[in-house]
This record gives structure tokens, sequence and C-alpha cells, in this order.
């Protein structure tokens, strides 16, 4: 790595480590309690009315594919399972979840693959919060939605193994699209706001994968994602010990009983299997049958339209 | 509360439709936008995004102008959008800088293409998407560029989910809803100029638009005050914003009628020199130039002085490059700025001979080229008003002819039946019948 790079290419080379020089272990578990806590409240929240409306936006446009949905039984175009995903997730690590699920299950992975992406999207997306620096939010920008952009599309980009070209053209396609604001804060349309950084970010990664383009230059150029986020930016923060210290490490334990609190409601005593999928020994289970134990067996909590 | 103001005020708009000049300058814009991305549909990059469709957009029915597939109604949307701008050959507003028809004219189309749409009521929410596009620009204009944002893609969206939920027929408050959730949706930063990101604004501006109609309409609630609040859309996007432009004689004069279009595939500020080269090139009658001097306005030399440009796009940047390919050539089109035609020895050669002499005392949208022989002998040309100026906007007559040119690479031959079409789609019954016309068949 070497300084002449740009944040983009450092964080390529950080992505691209992650597959050949194993996170540690402490990490990985850390990761594991990350992931069961968010997609339990991906589940919980799956029948809700953001949802809902969201499901029901996506079936009005007349969109239908193969990608699953965490806690429901549509079928949508990966893009567009990832915004319910990402909007039914709640918190930080929401659009960096919800597009690792998606993102996952596409390229058929593991759930340990899952967690490598997740890693990756949760180290580059707390980089960049800490990087636009306190001056962001205070302009009324909504975190959640701007470096969830990035932090989901690191994710995507990781998890559909692209090369370092396309990994930078990926990452350049959804920062030029980082966006959310708080003003729609106690609404619906504050929680699309991370439904579309998962979404945007899918979108960017398989445009990327097909050869789309966009500038190296993404996050520290002239005109790129700090300068116009952020009248203060700490751009050394983004990349100052990356592979040393890691920030899935301060994600707060998982607690099982928040995750049967959430999750029971809809799936009964199949709770259990999912908590044990999510954060289990096993890390070879496939994220496929990770969304197959988040649905209902009944209908009667997934409102089909 | 600035969007129900603002939905309330285009409401009473679409009741009445548009006519007169509003409404020909709003089919002047689509016919543009219909010859801009048609041109450049089958481009590099619009091709990956119909590749990407097709593999993971799900089943589709929806046309793409200029190509043969069907796809998902959302990947047409962007495909479009993206195509429309590919070429930066588009509308552009002068005062923002906005190229208004692509986000909402590529927004339309999953929308024409499910359900009978009359061409006059298309037409309209056409015109008042534009006019919502450009009037939120203004309110932001200079500082929201001067950030760094690219402006087509932060007010595109709005336009567009305009442009839908009045194809949608939503009311007043659905519409307004339309407007505040597409408020969390702008995108655009001019770090993606030169690659493809900067034409996939405005394509990306399409969906979001439509996407924000459609959550509106399935309930999803949003903050009425999504713009003014101090956490909002202008305090994010804008170090200022000037409120009353928003509404300021909105209806009475509009900024859609102050629309033009650009007669070369380049930055504005080359245009009067290009076309002064343009009308020098019966006059060189095969005479070789010794010396090329383009007297020109001294921003051509900040925006555009690249002398010896080596690509399509540094040649884009470069008033040099079209001013030699107007003396070499004698019109100045796409085929003038691929790479090959910019790698020409004789066009290299007459680039070399070619010097930039900027004024103070030429306007922007004025010129002087004077072409000095070996025999001594001399040829000038002076341009007072650019071709697609406010001064001289392009007739229909030019229009046509840069569209022609536009469709004629794309779907060869078509191009009389595609203009019929589009000059008369006020009159239409149902715009699936343009649809089918701008669209490829199996065999071109």
């Amino acid at each position: 790595m070497t300084e002449s790079w740009t944040v983009t290419e450092q964080w390529a080379a950080f992505a691209a480590g992650l597959w050949t020089q194993p996170v540690p272990p402490a990490t990985f578990a850390a990761a594991r309690g990350l992931f069961a806590d968010v997609l339990g409240v991906a589940v919980g929240n799956a029948a809700g009315p953001a949802c809902d409306a969201v499901v029901g936006a996506v079936t009005a446009m007349g969109l239908s594919g193969t990608s699953p949905v965490p806690g429901r039984h549509e079928r949508l175009p990966p893009v567009w399972a990832a915004l319910v995903g990402g909007t039914a997730a709640g918190g930080r690590a929401a659009p960096v979840v919800a597009a690792s699920l998606t993102s996952a299950e596409l390229v058929g992975a593991s759930r340990d693959d899952l967690l490598v992406g997740l890693i990756c999207g949760i180290e580059l997306s707390d980089r960049l919060e800490r990087g636009l620096t306190e001056a962001h939010q205070r302009r009324g920008w909504d975190v959640t939605g701007t470096v969830g952009h990035v932090g989901a599309a690191a994710a995507a980009a990781t998890l559909l193994g692209l090369p370092e070209p396309e990994w930078c053209n990926a990452l350049a396609i959804a920062a030029t699209q980082a966006a959310g604001h708080l003003a729609q804060a106690g609404t619906m349309a504050l929680s699309v706001h991370s439904g579309k950084a998962a979404s945007d970010a899918v979108e960017a990664a398989l445009l990327a994968e097909g050869g789309f383009t966009g500038p190296r230059t993404a996050i520290d150029g002239p005109r790129g994602l700090a300068a116009i986020l952020t009248e203060d930016a700490d751009l050394p923060a983004l990349v100052r010990d990356l592979g040393v210290v890691w920030a899935t490490d301060r994600a707060p334990a998982a607690r099982p009983d928040d995750f049967t609190r959430r999750v029971g409601p809809v799936l009964g005593d199949r709770a259990d299997a999912l908590w044990d999928a999510a954060t289990g020994a096993d890390g070879s289970v496939p994220v496929g049958s990770i969304f197959a134990l988040s649905r209902s067996t009944s209908h009667s909590t997934s409102k089909v339209r | 509360m600035i969007s129900a103001d603002f939905a309330a005020a285009l409401a009473g708009l679409r009741d009445g439709g548009v006519s007169g000049a509003v409404r020909d300058e709003t089919v002047r814009s689509i016919v543009n936008v219909v010859g801009t991305s048609i041109g450049a549909a089958r481009s590099t990059g619009v091709d990956i995004i119909v590749d990407t469709a097709t593999r993971h957009g799900g089943a589709g029915a929806v046309p793409v102008p200029g190509r043969a597939e069907r796809i998902d109604p959302t990947s047409a949307a962007l495909a479009t959008g993206t195509a429309a701008h590919m070429d930066d050959f588009d509308d552009t507003h002068l005062a923002t800088i906005v190229h208004p028809a692509a986000a909402v004219f590529a927004a339309s189309i999953p929308l024409l293409a499910e359900r009978p749409v009359s061409g006059s009521r298309f037409v309209t929410a056409v015109a008042l998407g534009m006019e919502t596009e450009l009037r939120f620009a203004m309110a932001m204009t200079p500082w929201h560029y001067d950030v760094g944002w690219h402006i087509t893609g932060t007010v595109g969206a709005l336009g567009a989910a305009v442009t839908c939920g009045l194809l949608l027929g939503f009311d007043d408050t659905t519409l307004a809803r339309s407007l505040d959730i597409a408020s969390g949706m702008p995108l655009g930063h001019r770090e993606g100029f030169g690659t493809m990101l900067k034409p996939f604004h405005p394509g990306k501006a399409a969906v979001n638009g439509l996407l924000a109609a459609r959550l509106a309409q399935q309930g999803c609630t949003a903050s009425g005050s999504a713009f003014e609040d101090r956490h909002g859309y202008f305090a994010t996007l804008s170090t200022e914003f000037a409120q009353e432009r928003l509404t300021d004689g909105l209806g009475n004069r509009w900024e859609v009628c102050e629309n033009t279009y650009k007669p070369f595939p380049c930055g504005i500020v080359s245009h009067p020199a290009i076309e002064a080269a343009e009308r020098l090139h019966q006059g060189l009658a095969g005479r070789e130039p010794v010396e090329i001097r383009v007297v020109c306005h001294p921003l051509v030399v900040d925006l555009t002085g690249n002398p010896a440009p080596h690509d399509g796009l540094s040649a884009r940047f470069s008033t040099i490059h079209g001013v030699a390919a107007g003396l070499a050539t004698g019109v100045v089109g796409l085929p003038e700025y691929a790479a090959d035609y910019v790698l020409r020895a004789d066009v290299a050669a007459l680039r070399a001979r070619t010097k930039l002499v900027p004024s103070a005392a030429i306007a922007r949208d004025s010129a002087r080229v004077e072409v000095a022989f070996a025999d001594g002998d001399t040829e000038s040309a002076e341009i007072a008003h650019a071709r697609g100026s406010r001064a001289r906007p392009m007739t229909d007559g030019e229009l046509d002819d840069k569209v022609t040119r536009l469709i004629d690479r794309t779907l060869p031959g078509r191009a009389g039946q595609v203009l019929a079409l589009t000059r008369g789609i006020d009159e239409l019954a149902d715009c699936r019948d343009f649809l089918a016309g701008v669209t490829a068949g199996a065999d071109d």
C-alpha cells in the first residue's frame, strides 16, 4: 500500500486481503453477533408498515425476481430485495448487513463468507463516518444513508469477488449516491434511506461487475464524496491502522433474549434455529438457508399483495 | 410547507394542460432527448445496464428507445436516462446548467409502456417535471453546483417524481409526498465527470423519482417540511438557498421556455468558434491554412483550452479540436469526436496550427476564426450569437437535422418516421404508439 494510492485503492487492497489473511477470531465472533442482531431486527420488522409500503412500491413498479427477502415470502430482483431488507433492518449497520445478505445469497456464499463482506463494509463505513466528522452530521445528513452507501458497496463488491478495478468502480458508483437527511426522522422515509443504501450498493456492484466505470478518486477527489459532504474531513482516519484495529470489535454483543423478543412473534419456536444458524459454530451454512429459516411457515405474518 | 405549496401550484397547472410556447418548447425538449437517447442507445455504458438487467433484473416488457430488448421497468428507465446524457449532447438550461429532459423522459418510459397515456397528458407531465427540476435548481444556484454537485442528478429525482405522479393521476397531497420522499434521494458528485457516472446520474434520478412516486402511492410517510427543515434537502445540499425562486411567477414565467439545445457535442463555450470554422470549410477549397487564430471569450482558454487532445473525451474539452474539425470536415457532430477522428494526422496538423486569442471584447456566445494561407491570402468568419444560444435558438429545422444525425447512428433510415411521431406527440391517443416507433425492430 502506498501513500500515492487513493482512499478507494487502499480500501480495495484491504478488502482483497480479507480473503487471504485471516481476520482475528475475536473480530469474527463480534461479526457473528452483529449479524444476528441486525438480522433479528430485519425479521422483526419484515411485516411492518414501512416494509409493506416498500414491497408494495416495488411490486407496483412491475418488478419480480428470484432474490429472497428476510422474513418475507416475496422474491424480487437483488437490487430491490436489498431495498426491502435494508428498510427492515435498523441501526447504522443496516445497509451493510442487507447488502451482504443479498450479495451472499446471489453468489451462493456461506455464512462465514458473508461475515467477511460484512466486516469489510462495517470497517469502511465506520471509518468514513469518523472521517466525515461531526460537521457532516451537523448539516443534517442521515449518516446511516450516506456512509451506508459506501460500506454496503464495499460489502457487496467483496462478496461478489470483484477484481480491483471493478471493486473501485463499484465503490464510486455507490459513493456518488450517498444521501439521506434527518428531516425524515420519525417517518418511514427515514427507514428507506438505509434500504436505498443497500439497494444502490448491490446495483453498483452488479453494474461494476458488468464493466460500468467511475472515478478512483470518488472518496478523496476535489469534487468527491468527502469534499462535498463535509466542511471538515479527516482523510487520514479513512485508512489509518487499516487491518490493525477493527470497527466490528466495537459492536455490542448480541443478546439472544433481544433476538427472541423481536423474532419470536414472527417465527415462534423457529427463532432458535435462526439464531443458531446466524451465530453457531458451523459457518458453512449457506446464506440461502438462513433466508429460508427467516420466513414464517404460516402466511399470517407476511401479507402477500 | 414548500412541497405542499409547490404541489398545489403544479396541480393547478396540470388541470389546464400546457399550451402555446410552453407546449412547443416541451415538445422540442422531447425531440432533442429522443435524439440523444436513441443516438447513444448502443454505447458501452447502456449495453452494460441492459446486460445487467437481463441477468439480474427479472422479467420485463419495457422497451428502451433505440434498442430491441424488452427489460424490467426500472432498468429501462435507467438505461434511457443514461443514454440521454451519454454524449453530453443534451438540452441545457443555461442559468443552472441543468439538462432537464433526461430524467423526466426516462422516468416516463415504464409508465407509458404499462397503460394508455395520451400524448397531451405526457407533454404536460414532462413540462411540469422539467419546471420542477429547474425551479429547485434556480433556488440553489450557484451555491449548490459550486460545492461539487452535478445538479442534473440532484434535482432530477424531484422532476421525475412529479412527472410520474402526474402520469399516475396523483392528488395534491400524494404528489407533495412524492416530492418529500424524493428529497432524500439526490445523487451526483462532479468527481464522476469524464466517466460513465456522469450520464448515470440522470438515469438513476429517473429511477429514484419513479420509486418515490410509487412509495408515496403505497402509503410511505415522509416529513412535510423535508425541503425547508434545518436538517432537510436545502440544508444538506446547498450553502444558501433562495426560496422565493421556487414559486415566483410559477405558471406565468416558465423556466422550461429557457431550455436550449446543443448544436455540437461538447462544452458550450466552444460552440461559436466551431460554428465559425464550419462556415470557413468551403472557402478553404482544398488550400492548406498556415495559421488559424480563434478570437474568443477568455473563458474558452480556462474551460476548453486543451490544444492537443488524445481521445474523444479530451477532445470535448478542446475548442481547438472543434475548430480543426469544422475546417476539415465542415460539419461537427459525434463522428468528429470519435477517437479515430481525433487522432487523424490531418486533423492533428490543423490543431497544431491553431491558437486561441482570448479577448475581453468578445461575448461568451461569440467568436471569430481567422485563417491565413501560404500565399498571404486570408479568410475569416465571425459568429455574433452561436446557434443554440438564447439569442439565436436552434430552429426546428436545425434541431431536426441534429436529431436526424443522432438517430441515423442507431436506427438508420428511421429518422423521418421517429421525428414525425415525436413532433406530433401532443396529438397521440396512446403513447405506446410512440414507444413502438422509437424502439428498434428485430431487423434494425
